[in-house]
């Protein structure tokens, strides 16, 4: 009778190394798909939805392929306007045309977009580009 | 040193796994840390380097991706495009999707060659383009 009895089982350890590999391949799955890279994106209406938003006459702004804010129509305005004489020539709630040179990069549309952002403009898109300050096409 | 033999704790067996633990205990840290600070995510870029910006708001992934690399090649939905072809791609794009769209170019890239981009979004008629930046730390 006692040899029918099952053998009682001696208490075994479980061996890591299964776990190890398991947790190591996981590892190197979230090492090579994960990204960290963070992006942000500068929203402006294309010139069809502006049109549709008002029907007031948009102010122009030329961006030079320096990255130079200057202001088209505008007797009184520098080659390179200060965030201050921005405020002051422009109306923020008004829709603006941002101009930029042909060769301008598209960092320094960025850059112009987001400043403009930043002192409160509201309505901004980028128009045509226009060789020289003063045409306005 | 039969007393000291008593009064110290039975000893137990040196298992070849106990070296491994403090292994284990830092691969878990590594993938907790993967696991919850990265993003997995599958992004084409074609080469490009994005423009940086430090006061943009967060990027929302958009249906409709158009990238411009600095050689002017136009990636549309991750699918090389002609420019010639480029109108008609947009037209069945848009029947599908919102009309929000994403731009990635090259900082590099001209407003010459945006601008015909742009042009061509305009008159496929999409309303907002979201140009898109990689995020930079404040200075």
């Amino acid at each position: 009778m006692s040899s029918l009895v099952m053998p009682k089982r001696r208490k075994q350890s479980i061996s890591l190394t299964a776990l190890i590999d398991v947790v190591f391949i996981l590892l190197m799955f979230f090492m090579l798909t994960s990204s960290f890279t963070k992006f942000s994106a500068v929203e402006m209406q294309s010139s069809l939805a502006a049109s549709t938003i008002s029907d007031t006459k948009p102010q122009f702004l030329h961006l030079s392929e320096n990255g130079y804010l200057s202001a088209v129509g505008k007797s009184n305005a520098s080659a390179n306007l200060s965030d201050d004489t921005l405020g002051n020539l422009f109306d923020r709630s008004l829709p603006t045309v941002l101009q930029p040179a042909p060769d301008t990069q598209v960092q320094a549309i960025v850059d112009a977009l987001s400043r403009m952002k930043i002192l409160g403009f509201t309505q901004v898109t980028l128009g045509k580009s226009s060789a020289s300050r003063g045409s306005v096409e | 040193m039969n007393v000291f033999n008593q009064l110290s704790r039975p000893r137990r067996k040196a298992n070849s796994d106990d070296n491994l633990i403090p292994l284990i205990n830092i691969v878990f840290l590594l993938l907790i840390f993967f696991m919850i600070a990265g993003k997995i995510e599958q992004i084409h870029d074609a080469g490009l380097t994005l423009p940086k910006n430090s006061h943009a708001k967060s990027a929302i992934t958009q249906p409709i991706t158009l990238q411009l690399s600095k050689d002017s090649e136009i990636h549309l939905n991750n699918e090389l495009v002609s420019f010639d072809s480029l109108p008609n791609a947009l037209t069945n794009l848009l029947l599908e999707h919102p009309a929000n769209v994403a731009v990635r170019a090259d900082k590099h890239v001209t407003y010459k060659e945006l601008d015909k981009v742009l042009e061509a979004l305009r008159t496929a008629g999409f309303s907002t383009i979201n140009l898109f930046t990689l995020t930079t730390e404040p200075s």
